[in-house]
């Protein structure tokens, strides 16, 4: 059984549904601090270290999100675990990806096997924006509108922010490093549009 | 616009996860509808319809207006 599959036979067993909301939300909690444990230690430790971090991540990222869904009392929709089909192993991948593969560039003299290992994190993170797309479009009516809105707000946020660093950097005041502010935009707009997606979600939960 | 999704929806015993799992949305949706947060579209409307059986006019309905003139006037008037 997968990890997925088995927190959701475990959930069915333990009400978690039926836990106060102080309880569901310490529970959400330790987990993400579990899952910001495993990150720090893949990128921290020692090889049995990293890999702990890695088994520690993957064993995290399905149980935070059936814990999410626990937390809004939602049945796992068919889209829902296809959405979890796609994002963990392509995650999964992003990080074994960026710990193995990526830094064997460093000694590799240019040409194509260079440009694919440099190359080689894009993949699993188009994987993750395709997951991503067909889960926006299997969503429902009230769903689109949060993700349209929290996407909006989310890019409007990192253009505001890019174009002040940029200013900021041409006029001398501070030195920006160019490769990493445009690998940056992605995961800044992830995040500002997750920001803005659990507000909407929280203003339209209350009963 | 008011509706009556959440006392059809008592009278058949049912959660609003069993409405959204019919109706193939999410919880969050249904409750958003039944508190007046979010108005569903024709398509969905038609949907929650024919689940309970009824008429769309018979479960939703415009939200009463605040008296208003029935012929506007011109701001100079």
């Amino acid at each position: 059984m997968s990890a997925s599959g088995w927190w959701e036979a475990a959930s069915r067993r333990v009400p978690i549904a039926g836990w106060p909301a102080w309880a569901r939300w310490l529970a959400v909690a330790l987990l993400y601090l579990w899952l910001f444990a495993g990150f720090w230690l893949m990128f921290k430790g020692s090889q049995g270290i990293r890999l702990l971090g890695l088994a520690m991540f993957a064993a995290g990222l399905p149980l935070l999100v059936h814990s999410g869904r626990i937390l809004m009392r939602e049945r796992s929709r068919l889209a829902d675990r296809r959405y979890v089909r796609q994002f963990m192993p392509a995650m999964l991948l992003y990080m074994v990806v960026m710990l193995y593969v990526w830094p064997l560039q460093q000694g590799m003299p240019p040409g194509w096997l260079k440009t694919a290992t440099v190359l080689s994190p894009v993949v699993p993170i188009v994987w993750v924006i395709w997951g991503s797309i067909c889960y926006v479009l299997a969503s429902d009516e009230m769903q689109r509108l949060q993700h349209l809105v929290a996407l909006a707000i989310g890019v409007s946020v990192v253009c505001v922010a890019s174009l002040a660093l940029g200013f900021l950097g041409a006029a001398r005041m501070i030195v920006l490093n160019g490769s990493l502010a445009l690998m940056m935009v992605y995961p800044a707009i992830c995040i500002t549009y997750g920001v803005v997606r659990c507000v909407l979600v929280w203003r339209a939960r209350s009963e | 616009m008011i509706n009556r999704i959440r006392e059809l929806r008592g009278e058949r015993g049912w959660s609003q996860a069993d409405l959204a799992e019919r109706l193939d949305v999410s919880r969050q949706t249904v409750n958003a509808i039944e508190t007046g947060k979010y108005d569903p579209s024709l398509p969905l409307a038609f949907k929650i319809a024919r689940l309970f059986g009824l008429s769309i006019e018979s479960i939703f309905e415009p939200e009463p207006q605040a008296a208003t003139p029935m012929v506007s006037r011109h701001p100079m008037e």
